[in-house]
């Protein structure tokens, strides 16, 4: 079997587990293996009495399943990582009959998948992806009605809490209204609109910091509060009205998810939104803390080689939890899998996947890459202006440009900006700004200008109401050999 | 749009105010008539102006909300993507690219290294570099804003071997944070970009010098200091009003090894501004120079030995006199070393120094010498030391010296010879056992730094090299560290140093004076019949018990910790069996320290079945 390091980091819910598990992996006391190389088990010593058992079962390759009698709530656990760590640094592994116990495991999974499997055929052929366990129409009816009653009135509560705001001022707001608006918000959380109480909670981390230059941060998180009211308001009502529309998720706009809704990948199969034998190159990938969530989200921006389209993948890690959720990477792989699961969004709507491979990412991909990029850059600007006027939709759409030619202009201050030029000689000026904090720019001025034209700038639009500017944030520059990466 | 942007202040300013001063705002009202007539042309702004009416009639949040959002909506649609300037062009100074291959989860840590105060970033930085992480353009900006770091050592440890290693790719970086008026960091910057070959390093010092804060200032002066031509500005600087500018270029003018220079130098140490030609004259390494510098210097120490200088003008003299013997490090003449011998053994100046307050460790020429010798060839200070310990005055009064004399003597003389040479002076309490093995008094400090450091392999080379005849003496001494360290298995006078080790255990214990040091004695003790594997008798057993007691009564919080850990790891703890256990829950009731608490329960644990 061929496991490398990179493979194995990439199992490892963060870098810490990583570096603790290779730590252990000189320290076990038996390494074992199965005669065909699937499973990989052993005994590990750790602070308890006994050693830890502990096993790596590969019999699907793709989904290894990781066991540890170790108490750790992070899967896999140091200890698997250990013994991963050990077989790749070529440890000797004796060759050992597989545990019983875990044979009888093997068994239960194997029918859980043949089951499974079964369905989903009997599904896709009756052209049905209807989940399991569907209730009895009518009592389903009631209970969706029921919960948009429940939105619906906490949407007033939201509603309320917002025109209070607006009323008052900002800077009328004090720390003893501040906190007193944090306890109604909470509130927010019995009445099924999750996404609403972010935006919310946004709101008021906004108006915490509020200083000069905060206000229009503060601004626009009001402004995008009233219109998620607004359209929730009426998207739910109008769903309430119509008997048809009751049991139906809508898929032409992110609102589903906005007001709190969690897409489940049965229900994106049942709309279709998914793609078959997806390949994705990640471009650029990045990590930020969002207060209002009180999670971590780790971005990956991702081409799909099917149909030329930027995704993002996000994947949520709790403060409170980030010792057991896995933290993403960058990944310079191409991914492959079979199912790639799309949420309704803008224009790089969010994207999913279960099983996966990896393989090299050849001169070919990155030529599709190329080819995909944007040769006007007034559509471009036209397509992100059609977006972000929108006050609910993605305020920094992402897309491949091509660059015909670049260029500096000092500005009155003294500054120097960064351009790019299309065919037709249309500029579009280069800017740190956004939510990715990291410098790119300073790099490309310094870069020599032959090494830019003809290529490809993976940029992130950001709109400075304030300057007025519609800069591109660069994230990834894209070469016939190589995609260098500006940010991580 | 200008309209627009003013709409949007105003907008901005309802909302920080609140929407109860909405209903009819002048300043927002103005604006209507020229929306309304846009309107006629373009339906948005017609759109725009119908909204801004609701919120002047009601003055409603919702209302506010509405209009805000729209004009928000409209103003999204108005950004351009150019910008309006000259068209510049630059040097560009990357001509191929990077790699970038260094994924997210290895490069965020350096980032927050870099970026935030946490403890343990010194270490991921230094680990990040000799892995080869930072050679990485993302962490370029940060790298050179490292320079900053509150925590002196990074800061250095960025400037002195980091940066350097990156190299030219720095320099924009450099260049960008660099404020001449700025701070120790802008210092650091100015000397990294003339060390990474900036070509207008020289400008930014000259400029730095006419226009910067002082330590920014030095490092510009050092710059223009290795360019001959800058000879003249440096003449001038050297007679500045600031003592820090004074000294800065003085040292430039030795380096270029200006004569004009050298002359103002040794002008400057002869006038009431002689300490900032200190540093200068110290590099200064021109023979006849030297002697110009000797003459100075000896005609203070001669004035010091006249017998009608006051107790107070001697007091301030010899302070001037020890910064100026500061100038003959390094100069390798004979005469300095005559000077040098003089003073060390010279009766007069000895007497006069026991005046009170004249002997400041900064006022001490016979350490300043020592000081000095420690730079010299081993023959040099070999020749001083023998000459003036040969003289009864100094052989009395200076351990300092003996300690000096050894080291150089250590690794040349055979060990017979050394002791012929220490051992009377040893004997005579002259010199002590750690001033002679253990120069560097944090290697062995007195109390518990010996549990602090693996010191076997520089135990096993004393050991290895020592005539007999010493532990001899360090048994007749009764001297606890030399027994210590003379203590191996198997080896000579075994027995006799155990003796002593015990002996002088149980009197600390009795005097309850039982330090660390006796309990490294009784450590070394456990050690060696450990490894013989022979046993102990019983009642050796209950005095090491009551001797390692006594330590732990005596020991502070952190030595409780160490002491406990070694006799731990000799697996020594149950010596206390079970007997000690209450006398234990006692103690950790009286110290309060979880270790003992810790120790009490093990033993308890330990006595049930």
């Amino acid at each position: 079997m061929d496991l490398n390091q990179s493979y194995i980091d990439s199992l490892a819910p963060n870098a810490s587990a990583a570096s603790n598990g290779k730590a252990l992996a000189g320290k076990f006391l038996k390494l074992n293996k199965s005669d065909d190389e699937t499973l990989l088990f052993g005994e590990c010593a750790g602070s308890g009495k006994n050693p830890y058992s502990c096993s790596v079962d590969f019999i699907d390759r793709e989904n290894p399943v990781v066991r540890c009698s170790c108490p750790s709530r992070q899967i896999p656990c140091k200890h698997a990582l250990g013994l991963l760590y050990a077989y790749a640094g070529g440890k000797p592994f004796q060759t050992e009959a597989i545990p019983e116990d875990i044979l009888t495991k093997r068994n239960k999974i194997e029918k859980r998948l043949e089951n499974k499997e079964r369905k989903a055929s009997e599904a896709k052929a009756e052209g049905k992806r209807k989940p399991e366990n569907v209730k009895p129409f009518k009592a389903k009816m009631n209970a969706v009605v029921k919960k948009i009653d429940a939105q619906l009135e906490g949407i007033g509560i939201a509603g309320l809490l917002l025109n209070n705001i607006l009323q008052t001022g900002l800077a009328g707001l004090d720390a003893a209204a501040v906190k007193n608006l944090e306890r109604q918000a909470k509130e927010l959380g019995n009445y099924y609109i999750g996404g609403i109480q972010n935006a919310f909670n946004e709101v008021l981390i906004h108006i915490k910091s509020n200083t000069e230059q905060e206000y229009d941060k503060t601004i626009e998180s009001v402004l995008y509060m009233n219109a998620l009211l607004k359209k929730a308001k009426d998207y739910l009502e109008s769903k309430k009205e119509n008997e048809d529309n009751l049991l139906k998720l809508d898929i032409s706009s992110a609102v589903e998810e906005q007001i709190g809704h969690i897409w489940t990948l049965e229900e994106l199969l049942e709309n279709n939104m998914y793609i078959e034998n997806a390949k994705l190159v990640q471009l650029a990938f990045y990590s930020y803390g969002d207060d209002s969530r009180r999670e971590f989200v780790d971005v990956g921006f991702q081409f799909c080689l099917n149909d030329a389209n930027i995704y993002l993948t996000y994947n949520y890690r709790p403060y409170k939890a980030l010792k057991y959720v896995k933290e993403e990477d960058s990944r310079y792989e191409l991914t492959e899998t079979p199912e790639l699961y799309i949420y309704p969004g803008d224009a790089n709507p969010r994207v999913r996947w279960n099983k996966y491979t990896l393989s090299e990412v050849k001169e070919e991909h990155l030529l599709k890459i190329k080819a995909a990029a944007k040769t006007s850059f007034a559509d471009t600007a036209k397509a992100v202006k059609n977006q972000i006027k929108s006050p609910l939709s993605d305020k920094n759409p992402v897309f491949l440009l091509h660059i015909t030619d670049v260029g500096l202009v000092e500005m009155e201050d003294g500054t120097k900006q960064l351009y790019i030029t299309d065919e037709k000689g249309v500029k579009q000026v280069l800017q740190d700004k956004g939510y990715v904090d990291t410098q790119s720019v300073p790099f490309l001025k310094r870069l020599d200008n032959k090494l830019l034209i003809g290529n490809t700038l993976l940029v992130m639009f950001v709109n400075d109401t304030e300057s007025g500017v519609l800069a591109a944030k660069p994230l990834a520059l894209v070469t016939d050999k190589e995609i260098v990466r500006l940010v991580y | 749009m200008q309209i627009l942007d003013d709409l949007y202040n105003e907008t901005k300013r309802l909302f920080i105010a609140g929407s109860k001063f909405a209903k009819n705002d002048p300043r927002i009202s103005k604006y209507i008539p020229a929306l309304e007539k846009m309107g006629e042309k373009a339906p948005v702004m017609k759109k725009l102006a119908e909204k801004y009416t609701i919120l002047l009639t009601d003055g409603q949040p919702e209302a506010l909300a509405d209009a805000g959002t729209f004009l928000y909506a409209v103003m999204a649609t108005q950004g351009t993507t150019e910008v309006s300037g000259e068209a510049v062009q630059e040097e560009p100074s990357l001509c191929e690219l990077p790699k970038t291959g260094t994924p997210y989860s290895r490069l965020k840590p350096v980032l927050d290294a870099l970026t935030y105060s946490r403890q343990g970033r010194y270490e991921v930085i230094r680990t990040a570099f000799e892995e080869g992480l930072l050679n990485d353009f993302r962490l370029y900006a940060p790298l050179a804003a490292g320079l900053d770091d509150k925590y002196a050592e990074l800061a250095e440890y960025l400037c002195e071997t980091v940066i350097p290693a990156l190299g030219a790719p720095l320099i924009p970086y450099l260049l960008e944070r660099y404020d001449p008026k700025g701070k120790r960091s802008d210092a650091m910057r100015l000397s990294l970009l003339d060390k990474l070959g900036y070509e207008e390093a020289g400008r930014l010092a000259l400029e730095a010098v006419e226009d910067g804060d002082p330590v920014v200032v030095v490092e510009g002066i050092q710059i223009l200091g290795a360019d001959s031509g800058n000879e003249e500005y440096l003449l001038k600087l050297a007679e500045d009003k600031k003592a820090a500018v004074r000294e800065a270029a003085l040292i430039g003018l030795v380096r270029m090894d200006s004569l004009r220079g050298k002359e103002l130098m040794v002008k400057t140490l002869q006038g009431g501004r002689y300490k900032s030609a200190v540093q200068a004259a110290k590099l200064c390494k021109s023979p006849e120079y030297t002697q110009k510098m000797l003459d100075i210097v000896r005609r203070h120490y001669e004035g010091l030995l006249e017998s009608s200088l006051t107790d107070k003008d001697f007091v301030e003299t010899n302070g001037k006199f020890c910064e100026l013997l500061g100038v003959l490090e390094n100069k390798d003449e004979p005469a300095v070393f005559e000077l040098f011998k003089d003073v060390l053994k010279n009766k007069v100046y000895a007497e006069r120094l026991n005046v009170k307050s004249a002997h400041y460790h900064s006022h001490d020429a016979q350490r300043m010498v020592c000081d000095l010798l420690s730079h010299c060839a081993d023959e040099r200070m070999i020749e001083v030391c023998e000459d003036a310990l040969s003289a009864d005055i100094v052989k009395k009064s200076s351990g300092m010296l003996w300690q000096r004399y050894f080291t150089a003597v250590r690794d040349s003389y055979p060990p017979e010879r050394l002791f012929d040479v220490f051992a009377a002076y040893y004997d005579a309490n002259l010199t002590s056992f750690l001033d002679l093995f253990f120069p560097r008094t944090d290697f062995f400090p007195k109390e518990r730094g010996c549990y602090a450091y693996d010191k076997e392999a520089e135990f096993e080379r004393i050991r290895s090299s020592l005539d007999l005849r010493w532990i001899k003496l360090f048994i007749k001494k009764e001297d606890l560290p030399a027994l210590s360290v003379c203590l191996q298995e198997g080896g000579a006078y075994e027995k006799e140093i155990k003796g002593v080790i015990l002996k002088k255990a149980m009197e600390g214990v009795k005097k309850k004076q039982a330090s660390m040091l006796i309990g490294y004695a009784v450590d070394r003790f456990v050690e060696v019949v450990k490894t013989k594997k022979s046993i102990l008798f019983k009642s050796e057993l209950e005095k090491m018990a009551e001797v390692c007691f006594a330590i732990f009564e005596n020991a502070g919080k952190i030595d409780t910790h160490y002491f406990y850990r070694s006799i731990t790891e000799k697996n020594l703890i149950k010596l206390f069996r079970p007997k000690y256990t209450e006398k234990f829950k006692a103690l950790a009731g009286q110290k309060s320290f979880d270790i003992l608490y810790q120790i009490a329960e093990e033993l308890q644990r330990a006595e049930s079945p």
